[in-house]
């Protein structure tokens, strides 16, 4: 057989070019290099052909992680209204219990943890979408955070989270999580909740006036002295500008700084400080200087994790960066943030219109993308 | 915004519009207007992932003697600033090519499934390595997660995923020739299509079902050809199933 493999490889590529004149190959580039101008990238658009047949197929491979079922390909393909009967089978495919399975894969890879004890997170916010609940229950739900999913029954199974959490605040206090990015002085903590949650890696904040310090320049808007400069200088300046990322990483990490490698919340810091030439015990003092507040951004303090899963919740970039992901997911795009994969706000824009109107329902939201134009269309 | 995405947004808040739901306490609100415009995820909004702070080199760092030890990423790999603007170049604008479907790795699972939906034992084992055997083998060169390194799984092919899920097509052809007709997933009303049928023409119903689709005269034109190519039709339809799965599932 292995001398077929060849043949086979160009076989499946011309197969797979077949009716997919609306597609991108991922990490390639597009096959046609000439549209150079606007007009022809507009057109582009226009070009597309709506194609139910095929939407299915990629639907059901996303909802429920196998093909449609012959059965499925023919009501669509003889329905009189295929549009309607399209969607008919999509509500089939968002009430079918593998799509449960399907998001909690979803949630794995986009939290980056699972398994074990490190699924309780990505089950989680699984279950906010399968059940329709508010995507601001992410940062905000007090109870059933840990809950588990019974392969049997086919039913997530309520569980609170019994890590020693004064209040919980959705994944923002989940052990495995903690667990997960357990890291000296807990900034790899702080590094998730931005990547994953406001899709953009650090620096997060800019003024708009960079100030020209050492060998680079200042672009924060905080303060530059609101960060400690010993035992690790925040403030140094000979190589790069730290206090860029560290103004605002040091005004979080403190929240997460009690969180054991377990992830686990004791009643001291847990973290370390990486000194020479052993390490030491993360002291307050080591992030801020006295007198500076937790914050998530400058201007914006937060005293507590509870507080900070409030402030996420009602932060426009953290929920456009939700809906961003799910418009990844469904067109088939990579990682926003380690694939670069970047969305404009006007491309998001009906689907931010359905999840407001929906009360924050992802499921709704989902749907609502799966049966957009720009999702039929091939 | 294009035409067709002011008539996407006009009928999306008309259907809005009749829904009469109230927002939790506090949130951003209903309008639009309390988002930001501007490119999510890219910190210049200009498109070029060259000049952004953090995709520079030593963004993070500057030397051994005055930083510490800085990951560039929580898990997987970067994407290089430069291959994306080279692709953005050649893709088009935002607006463009985000609207427009890409290809992605069909995923481990989906691929699981869609084996043992045709009809394949995954618990199969033997030599050579039957597709159940190769699956089991292979989810580190299909892309597979690695949520130890705070990695998920990737939607991109690589040349060893490509070339292992095209063994594992090859090698799940027999099994699918064989139970097709059994499998309740390619059965309408309790009854399943053979592959073949006596004068070896490949069945649509069977091709629909592999390929996910309504399969067109030119599919069944292709797979009818590769069995009529082959020096031994029992090899050339083993061929043709392996060529028309492959090809189905080169994009989810």
């Amino acid at each position: 057989m292995d001398s077929s493999r060849s043949t086979l490889i160009l076989f499946a590529l011309v197969m797979a070019c077949d009716g997919g004149g609306g597609v991108l190959p991922l990490g390639t580039g597009k096959n046609d290099t000439d549209d150079a101008d606007d007009e022809v990238e507009a057109s582009e658009l226009d070009d597309r052909v709506v194609d139910y047949n095929e939407a299915l197929r990629t639907a059901s491979l996303k909802l429920v992680d196998v093909s449609p079922t012959l059965e499925q390909i023919r009501r669509v393909q003889h329905a009189p209204d295929q549009k309607a009967e399209y969607g008919a089978v999509l509500d089939e495919l968002l009430g079918d219990p593998r799509f449960a399975r399907r998001m909690i894969r979803f949630w794995r890879d986009t939290l980056r943890q699972g398994g074990g004890e490190l699924d309780t997170a990505p089950v989680f916010a699984a279950r906010i979408v399968v059940e329709g609940r508010p995507l601001t229950d992410l940062f905000t739900a007090m109870e059933n955070t840990c809950p588990s999913y019974d392969a049997e029954t086919e039913t997530f199974v309520d569980g609170n989270c019994d890590n020693g959490v004064p209040v919980h605040a959705g994944v923002l206090t989940n052990p495995g999580s903690m667990a997960q990015f357990y890291g000296n002085m807990a900034f790899r903590r702080v590094r998730w909740v931005q990547e994953v949650f406001a899709c953009s890696k650090l620096p997060a904040e800019h003024n708009g006036d960079p100030k020209p310090m050492g060998n680079g320049q200042y672009t924060s808007p905080w303060p530059f002295q609101s960060i400690s400069a010993d035992p690790v200088d925040f403030q140094d300046t000979s190589a790069i500008v730290c206090a860029n990322c560290h103004t605002t990483m040091n005004h979080l990490a403190p929240l997460f700084g009690n969180f054991d490698a377990n992830g686990d919340w004791q009643t001291s810091i847990q973290v370390m400080t990486p000194t020479s030439p052993e390490p030491v015990a993360t002291a307050l003092d080591h992030w801020l200087p006295a007198g500076e507040q937790t914050s998530w951004r400058f201007g914006v303090p937060v005293a507590d994790l509870p507080a900070l899963g409030e402030t996420l919740a009602k932060d426009p970039a953290v929920i456009q960066c939700v809906v961003a992901r799910f418009w990844n997911f469904v067109m088939s795009k990579e990682d926003i943030v380690d694939g670069l994969a970047v969305v404009p706000s006007e491309v998001l824009e009906p689907s931010l219109q359905v999840l407001l109107s929906n009360n924050y329902n992802l499921k709704s939201m989902l749907r609502a993308m799966l049966s957009s134009e720009d999702f039929v269309s091939f | 915004m294009t035409r067709t995405g002011w008539l996407l947004s006009l009928s999306v808040l008309l259907v809005a519009g009749a829904c009469d739901t109230e927002l939790p306490d506090g949130m951003p609100g209903s309008s639009l207007e309390d988002f930001p415009d501007g490119v999510v995820g890219d910190s210049n909004n200009n498109d070029d992932p060259t000049d952004d702070a953090a995709n520079q080199d030593g963004a993070y760092s500057g030397g051994e003697d005055n930083t510490f030890d800085h990951p560039d990423s929580l898990g997987g790999a970067n994407k290089d600033p430069f291959e994306a603007l080279a692709e953005r170049q050649e893709e088009g604008p935002p607006e463009v090519r985000t609207r427009l479907h890409s290809c992605q790795k069909i995923q481990n699972t989906a691929l699981f499934n869609t084996l043992r939906a045709f009809g394949v034992d995954l618990a199969l084992t033997g030599d050579p390595d039957p597709a159940g055997e190769l699956f089991a083998n292979g989810g580190d060169a299909l892309g597979g997660p690695n949520y130890g390194s705070r990695k998920g799984e990737s939607i991109v092919w690589t040349n060893s995923g490509a070339t292992k899920a095209q063994d594992i097509w090859v090698m799940a052809a027999g099994e699918i020739i064989n139970n097709l007709p059994n499998a309740p997933h390619c059965q309408v009303d309790g009854v399943g299509p053979a592959m073949f049928d006596d004068s070896n023409r490949c069945n649509e119903s069977a091709v629909t079902c592999l390929i996910g689709r309504p399969a067109t005269d030119e599919h069944l034109a292709i797979c009818n050809h590769i069995v009529d190519s082959a020096a031994d039709p029992e090899k050339g339809k083993l061929l043709a199933v392996a060529a028309l799965l492959a090809a189905a599932h080169t994009c989810e």
